[in-house]
C-alpha cells in the first residue's frame, strides 16, 4: 500500500487537468479489469465483469476522485511574478511558502505579498515566484492558463501513519486499485465499475456524469474525511487509526441506510476495524452518484485524515487497509 | 419580417423585453430571424428555442449523427414586482444579480400583460439626504418603481404583483467608427445575435459538417435555473460551445493583473470559472483556428463568474464544453458596453472552427 501511495502521489492531477494521473492509473488497472475507457469529462472507468449469469449481476460503482486542488495561472507581472487563481478549496495559510510544480515540470514557490498579515493571505495576495528575472523570462517558461499544485511527497511517521499530499484522494484511488487486485484474484458475482473521477474538488462534477453513463444499482465512494482527534478539533466521533469510517451523512447527502447497515454488519462479521462518520462540513462524490439518473443507492467509506488540503495531510494506512478488506468482504457477500 | 444583420441585429435584440422567465418576445423575434435559414427548429418543454443545421459529407453518420450544441441565453437581468403600496409605488426584487447602485434613478419598463408601462426607480434627491445617507448604498428594500400612479387602486390598473420589469435604455453606438455598443441586455443578446449570424452563414454557404449543429437559445440563465441544462439533455451533444457576455475590468483604475481582458482583442476563451473547467483540446483547437485565420481571441484572465456551460457539461454522461465570451464593461446595468469587433470575431471564430472541426 505504501509504495502504491508513493507512486500515485508522485503524479500531478489538478482538477480539469487529470491526464497524467489518469494515464498512471490506466497502466495499473488495465491488466486487472476487462474493459477500460474514459468518459467525455475525463473520468477513467474500468469494468470487471462478475461471475453470475446475465441478468443476475448487479452493477456496482466504486468511485474515488483522482483530481487534486491546485492553481491556475491568470497573469504574469512585469517583474516575472505569476498570479494564480485557486482551483478547489485552497487553504492559503497552509499553502503559503510552499513549493509548486507546473504541468511542464517547472518549479516555483507560492508566497504571500510581503507584509500581508496571516489572516489576509488569500488569492489576490499571493503569487508564484519561479525565479524569473522579468516577464519575458517568465513567459518563456510558463504561459497563462497553465496549472500548478503544491509538490507531492509522502513522509512515514510512527507505525503505519504517513503524511504528505495529495492523500485527498489518492488514498481512495489506492484503495480502488487494491480492491481490483483482490477481485482479479478471486472474482465476485456482480459487475464492478472502478471509477477514478475528475473534478471532485470543484464540485463533485465528474462522478455525476460517470454515474449517469454507468447507471449503477449501487454506488460506493472512497474519500478522506475529517477527524475530531486534533488539538482544537471540533467534536467529531471519528479518529485516525479508528478503522474504516462508514459514512452516515455529510453536508451533501444522507447515505442509503440499508447499504450502510449492510456494510457495518459485514465489518462486524469479519472483525474489520470500523467506525461511523458524520461529517458536518464538506461533501463527496457520493452525493453526485446518489442523484444521478433516476437516483442510485449510495454510501461511502472514508479514511480519517488530519490537516486535509494542506501539504501534510496525515492518515493511518491501517484505516485504508480496513476499507479494502471491508469492501472486498462485502462484494463477496 | 425583415431580416436584421450586424449591429442592427444586436440593436433589435437588445431592445426586446426579456427578463428571466419572460423570454417570449425575444424567442418570437429569433424564430422569425432564423426562419428559412435552418433545416428545422422547435421549442422544447422548458421553452428553449432549438434550431438545427444538418451535417453532411463523408464523416457524417446519417443514421446516428453526432450533435454539436451552440448555446446562448435569451434572458436578461431585470426586476419582479413583489408589492404595491398604498401610495401606488411598486416594490420589487431583482431577477438575476443587479448591483443596487446601478438601479437608482433609472427608467424601467414594467410589462403588464402585453402593455409596456414606463416607470422610474425612485431615489431620494441629494438635497434631502442626510449626511449618513449620502455615503451609503440605498438597499434594495428601500427602492421602488414610480409609475405615476396616484394610489394603490390606480397603480393596480397598470401593474400587478408578479409583473416583470427591465431597464429602459437606448442602444447607442459610439467611439471611433462607432465601434462600441452601449445598451441593456448585451448579456446575452449579443450571444443570440452571434448564433443567428453563425446559423445563417452555415446555411448560406454549406460545407461538409461531421455533425448536426444545434443552436439553443436558452432561458433563465441569469437566475441559475438554466434552460440550457434541459436543452443539453434533449439534444445530447458530443460537444458544446456556450457564447455569453462576461465582465471585464479594463477600466481606468484597475491593476493590470485584475483587468480580465481587453476590449477589441476578440472573444474571451475561458479556461476555468466558478462553474466549469473547460475542455483543453477544444481550447487549443480554437486558438489554432484563430491563429490560422487571423481572428482575434484572448484568454480570459480570471476565474470569476459562471455560465450555462456548467449545466451543459454535466448533462447526461458528460459533454465536452468550451465558452466564448464577449468582453463587456458595466455588465448587468442599463449601460453595458462592448466592442462590435469582438462580437464579429466570436462569430467568425465559431464558423471557422465548425468548418474545420478536428480535435487532437
Amino acid at each position: 500500500m505504501l509504495n502504491l501511495i508513493k507512486n500515485l502521489t508522485a503524479v500531478r492531477g489538478i482538477s480539469g487537468r487529470e491526464k497524467a494521473i489518469s494515464d498512471k492509473l490506466l497502466s495499473i488497472v488495465a491488466p486487472l479489469c476487462d474493459r477500460v475507457w474514459t468518459d467525455p469529462m475525463g473520468s477513467l472507468i474500468a469494468e470487471k465483469k462478475g461471475t453470475a449469469p446475465d441478468g443476475a449481476r448487479r452493477k456496482i460503482m466504486l468511485c474515488a476522485h483522482m483530481d487534486e486542488i491546485g492553481f491556475l495561472v491568470t497573469y504574469i507581472e512585469d517583474n516575472g511574478f505569476i498570479r494564480v487563481a485557486p482551483i478547489g478549496g485552497i487553504n492559503y495559510v497552509a499553502a503559503a511558502y510552499s513549493k509548486v510544480t507546473f504541468g511542464n515540470g517547472m518549479k516555483g514557490i507560492l508566497v504571500p505579498e510581503v507584509g500581508t498579515a496571516p489572516a489576509d493571505i488569500k488569492a489576490e495576495k499571493v503569487y508564484v515566484d519561479i525565479g524569473a528575472k522579468d516577464r519575458r523570462e517568465a513567459e518563456r517558461k510558463i504561459s497563462i492558463g497553465e496549472f500548478c499544485a503544491l509538490e507531492g511527497s509522502i513522509t512515514r511517521l510512527c507505525g503505519r501513519r504517513i503524511a504528505g499530499r495529495p492523500l485527498d484522494d489518492r488514498i481512495g484511488c489506492a484503495i480502488l486499485v487494491k480492491i481490483a487486485e483482490a477481485i482479479k484474484e478471486t472474482p465476485v458475482r456482480d459487475d464492478v465499475y472502478f471509477v477514478f473521477s475528475v473534478q471532485e474538488e470543484v464540485g463533485l462534477r465528474g462522478a455525476r456524469t460517470a454515474a449517469f453513463g454507468i447507471n449503477p444499482d449501487l454506488g460506493l465512494a472512497f474519500d478522506v474525511t475529517l477527524t475530531g482527534d486534533c488539538i482544537g478539533s471540533k467534536p467529531m466521533a471519528c479518529s485516525v487509526g479508528g478503522g474504516a469510517a462508514i459514512k452516515l451523512k455529510d453536508n451533501s447527502l444522507i447515505c442509503d441506510r440499508e447499504l450502510t447497515e449492510e456494510l457495518a454488519a459485514v465489518a462486524k462479521a469479519n472483525d474489520i476495524r470500523h467506525q461511523f462518520e458524520i461529517l458536518v462540513a464538506g461533501g463527496t462524490d457520493t452525493a453526485a452518484i446518489q442523484m444521478s439518473g433516476a437516483g442510485v443507492r449510495a454510501a461511502a467509506l472514508s479514511v480519517p485524515t488530519r490537516y486535509v488540503h494542506s501539504g501534510v495531510e496525515m492518515l493511518d494506512l491501517a484505516d485504508a487497509d480496513a476499507c479494502v478488506a471491508l469492501t472486498v468482504a462485502w462484494l463477496r457477500g | 419580417m425583415k431580416p436584421y444583420f450586424g449591429k442592427e441585429l444586436v440593436r433589435a435584440l437588445c431592445g426586446l423585453f426579456g427578463p428571466s422567465g419572460c423570454e417570449e418576445a425575444v424567442r418570437d423575434f429569433i424564430a422569425e430571424q432564423i426562419e428559412g435559414y435552418c433545416d428545422s427548429y422547435r421549442i422544447d418543454r422548458a421553452g428553449n428555442l432549438i434550431a438545427t443545421i444538418k451535417g453532411r459529407g463523408p464523416d457524417y453518420n446519417e443514421d446516428n449523427p453526432d450533435k454539436f450544441l451552440i448555446a446562448a441565453h435569451m434572458d436578461e437581468v431585470g426586476m419582479m414586482i413583489t408589492r404595491i403600496d398604498d401610495h401606488g409605488y411598486l416594490h420589487f426584487d431583482t431577477v438575476g444579480g443587479i448591483d443596487p447602485r446601478v438601479l437608482c434613478g433609472r427608467q424601467v419598463t414594467v410589462m403588464h400583460g402585453d402593455t409596456a408601462v414606463a416607470g422610474v426607480i425612485a431615489s431620494k434627491a441629494i438635497h434631502l439626504q442626510s449626511k449618513e445617507e449620502r455615503t451609503k448604498v440605498t438597499p434594495l428594500k428601500k427602492l421602488y418603481i414610480d409609475i405615476g400612479a396616484t394610489d394603490k387602486a390606480d397603480a393596480e390598473q397598470y401593474a400587478a404583483v408578479g409583473d416583470c420589469a427591465t431597464f429602459h435604455s437606448d442602444f447607442v453606438t459610439f467611439g471611433k467608427d462607432d465601434r462600441f455598443m452601449k445598451g441593456k441586455a448585451l448579456d446575452d443578446r449579443c450571444g443570440c445575435a452571434a448564433l443567428i449570424e453563425i446559423l445563417r452563414e452555415l446555411y448560406r454557404r454549406p460545407t461538409d459538417l461531421p455533425f448536426d449543429v444545434c443552436f439553443a437559445f436558452t432561458r433563465c440563465e441569469e437566475v441559475g435555473i438554466s434552460g440550457a441544462s434541459v436543452a443539453a439533455f434533449g439534444v445530447a451533444p458530443k460537444y458544446a460551445v456556450v457564447i455569453d457576455a462576461s465582465a471585464v475590468n479594463d477600466v481606468a483604475d484597475a491593476a493590470p493583473a485584475t483587468r480580465v481582458a481587453t476590449q477589441g482583442k476578440g472573444g474571451m476563451i475561458s479556461l476555468a470559472d466558478r462553474g466549469t473547467i473547460y475542455d483543453t483540446a477544444m481550447i487549443r483547437f480554437a486558438q489554432a483556428v484563430a491563429e490560422k485565420h487571423g481572428i482575434a481571441c484572448q484568454i480570459k484572465q480570471a476565474t470569476t463568474g459562471a455560465n450555462d456551460a456548467a449545466h451543459v457539461q454535466r448533462s447526461l454522461a458528460g459533454v465536452r464544453v468550451m465558452a466564448l465570451s464577449l468582453p463587456t464593461r458595466y455588465i448587468h446595468s442599463a449601460s453595458c458596453v462592448a466592442a462590435y469587433e469582438d462580437h464579429e470575431a466570436i462569430c467568425r471564430l465559431v464558423v471557422a472552427m465548425l468548418k474545420s472541426w478536428k480535435l487532437s
